[in-house]
């Protein structure tokens, strides 16, 4: 069987379209196999379309209908106009929830990133254990968040976490309650959130890399261009779509990030560390509060939508470059 | 500078790996462990093993429900997440390569703005329509969920994997007198395993370790998955921190096994456009 993504370009598939199109205006002409077929297609197609409309477009409008009215999670609804808003804007937690997310999620994504970026270009240049680093960088992307959230947040106990025993051996002290504080407990979650991520961002950056024409890098070396500048200078240009594209997913997806934070410090201490799904999850089933809850979600996806459209964007403009 | 540059490189990859690396080797020296060795002297490697630390996780651990039922329920969510998401998913991916090319491009459009729903902007209704329907803390409706949310990217994946398929095989089949719907199943579906189990690997990775549905589906300690379960641990550290860490093992390992086992796999799924997850 062929391999397939080595060809084509790997990544650029999931926020904008490109089919290899060449192939298919061939694969047209044999009507006598398409016709019948393409009246199959559709057998398959609607009910699918059916099921995505129940799961995902139907639980919208929910969310919409549930974000101006009072629900306590048992009984009717009840149409409550602007109430939750008000709400959320006298409690005054809403927006530092906001502004820690939004620092959250581009922080954790710029990091991976960065680090993604740095350690593929190390090992496409063909550094020794490259075959072994890829396999063993993705192991913290294959255990469950939750397993690694709880082994860091016991790593990170002071005098018996083992993070403090080994700052206590170097000499830095072996007391520090970083998760304890309010003022530091975002920091070794967003350590922790990148820690899990980059090896997965890793191996989406390196498939682009690798996708690279060898020609395009031999005329570079023929011009005299070292390792490092036939990176820059060529390789991450042509990938530029593909970073740009897991740059954002990595932004929804920390936005969302649910799992690291809760199990790190459920939003803690007080709601230093309480992220906007965080929050929403709180004010449902916590608090029944279930309307101010679908409120929080409304603006929070409204924005994850308005960043998801704004990397689209950007992704398919260096992609035509 | 050259050889400066390279030494440099060659050292940050390698501080990663350990970095990398070593939690699993705490994780799993530290489940073996008794708490009392882990608070006294955590980095010895001499010590009598407490296998009881595993069997304390898996009957009634540090929470109440403990791993094998945790594990028993992960397996149900995502073995139903899996079948829900490739049945739903393969045969449309394929017939649609034979609707004109607008067409199908459409469809793919229409189904990728699937991949793009915030899952915060669900999470209520689901509960609100699970609720209705009685079926909050069954592992099995959760894991129809997962699949059905994983649909879109196997589609996308499937399809682009159909479109670029040799045409001469089907045609063979078609001299040879097969079916259409006999072409795919014993010509295409054979030939698609490489593809299928890239597919269903990120979704079993996703399924697995997800918490944020199964949270609110599933409330219940004897209903929950691994992801879920687990998170009881929490804030019991100091209580019983062995079977705490034979608990992460349980939960950890076996997925990294299978990973190290597929990794082939992995690695293309993910290359192919995993990103769409």
């Amino acid at each position: 069987m062929r391999v397939v993504g080595k060809t084509d370009d790997p990544s650029i598939d999931s926020l904008s379209i490109s089919l290899a199109s060449k192939k298919r205006k061939k694969a047209n002409k044999n009507v006598g196999l398409n016709r019948t077929n393409a009246r199959t297609a559709w057998v398959f197609l609607l009910p699918l379309f059916v099921v995505l409309f129940v799961f995902l477009a139907l639980p919208i409008f929910n969310s919409l209908r549930l974000s101006v009215s009072k629900w306590p999670g048992v009984g009717p609804v009840k149409y409550v106009g602007a109430a939750n808003y008000h709400r959320l804007v006298e409690q005054g937690n809403f927006f530092y929830s906001a502004r820690i997310t939004v620092i959250f999620a581009f922080s954790v994504a710029f990091l991976i990133i960065a680090l993604a970026v740095i350690l593929a270009a190390a090992v496409s240049s063909g550094i020794r254990g490259g075959k072994f680093m890829k396999v063993v960088w993705f192991f913290p992307g294959i255990a469950p968040p939750t397993a690694v959230a709880i082994f860091w947040s016991s790593s990170l106990q002071p005098d018996s976490g083992i993070v403090n025993i080994f700052l206590r051996n170097i000499g830095l002290g072996g007391n520090h309650a970083l998760l304890g504080s309010e003022r530091t407990a975002l920091y070794p979650i967003i350590f922790v959130a990148v820690w899990a991520s980059v090896g997965f961002a890793f191996l989406v950056i390196l498939g682009a890399t690798e996708s690279v024409p060898v020609s395009i890098r031999e005329a570079a070396i023929i011009d005299g261009a070292n390792v490092r500048q036939q990176f820059t200078k060529i390789t991450l240009p042509l990938i530029r779509p593909v970073v740009l594209t897991i740059f954002t997913l990595e932004i929804i997806w920390n936005f969302n990030g649910f799992t690291m934070v809760w199990a790190m410090t459920r939003g803690g201490p007080g709601v230093s560390t309480e992220i906007l799904p965080i929050y929403a999850y709180k004010e449902a089933f916590f608090f029944g509060r279930f309307g101010t809850a679908a409120l929080i979600a409304v603006v929070a996806g409204a924005f994850l939508i308005l960043i998801g459209a704004i990397g689209t964007r950007l992704s398919r403009s260096a992609q035509v470059e | 500078m050259r050889i400066l540059y390279k030494a440099l490189s060659n050292i940050g990859v390698w501080l990663w790996t350990v970095l990398v690396f070593i939690p699993f080797i705490f994780i799993m020296l530290f489940g073996v462990k008794s708490t009392n060795d882990i608070v006294a002297k955590p980095l010895a490697l001499f010590f009598h093993p407490a296998w009881k630390n595993f069997s304390l996780a898996w009957h009634a651990g540090p929470g109440s429900a403990g791993m094998g039922i945790w594990f028993f329920n992960t397996f149900v969510l995502v073995g139903v997440a899996l079948l829900v998401s490739l049945v739903a998913a393969i045969p449309p991916a394929y017939f649609a390569i034979f609707l004109p090319q607008k067409v199908n491009q459409r469809v793919r459009v229409m189904i990728l703005m699937g991949t793009t729903v915030p899952i915060i902007l669900l999470v209520i209704p689901y509960f609100k329509t699970f609720d209705a329907l009685g079926l909050i803390n069954v592992p099995a409706a959760t894991g129809v969920v997962y699949g059905v949310l994983a649909i879109p990217t196997t589609f996308l994946l499937m399809n682009r994997f159909f479109v670029d398929f040799p045409r001469e095989v089907l045609e063979a089949g078609l001299v040879d007198g097969l079916t259409n719907v006999r072409i795919f199943t014993k010509l295409v579906l054979p030939l698609s395993v490489g593809q299928i189990v890239s597919v269903g690997i990120l979704t079993l990775i996703w399924a697995w370790g997800d918490s944020q549905i199964a949270i609110v589906l599933l409330n219940r300690q004897t209903a929950q998955p691994i992801s879920v379960g687990m998170l009881s641990f929490v804030g019991d550290f100091t209580v019983n921190l062995g079977a705490t860490f034979a608990g992460l093992t349980l939960a950890a390992i076996p997925p990294i096994i299978i990973y190290i086992v597929l990794s082939k796999f992995v690695t293309k799924g993910i290359a192919l456009g995993g990103i769409s997850k």
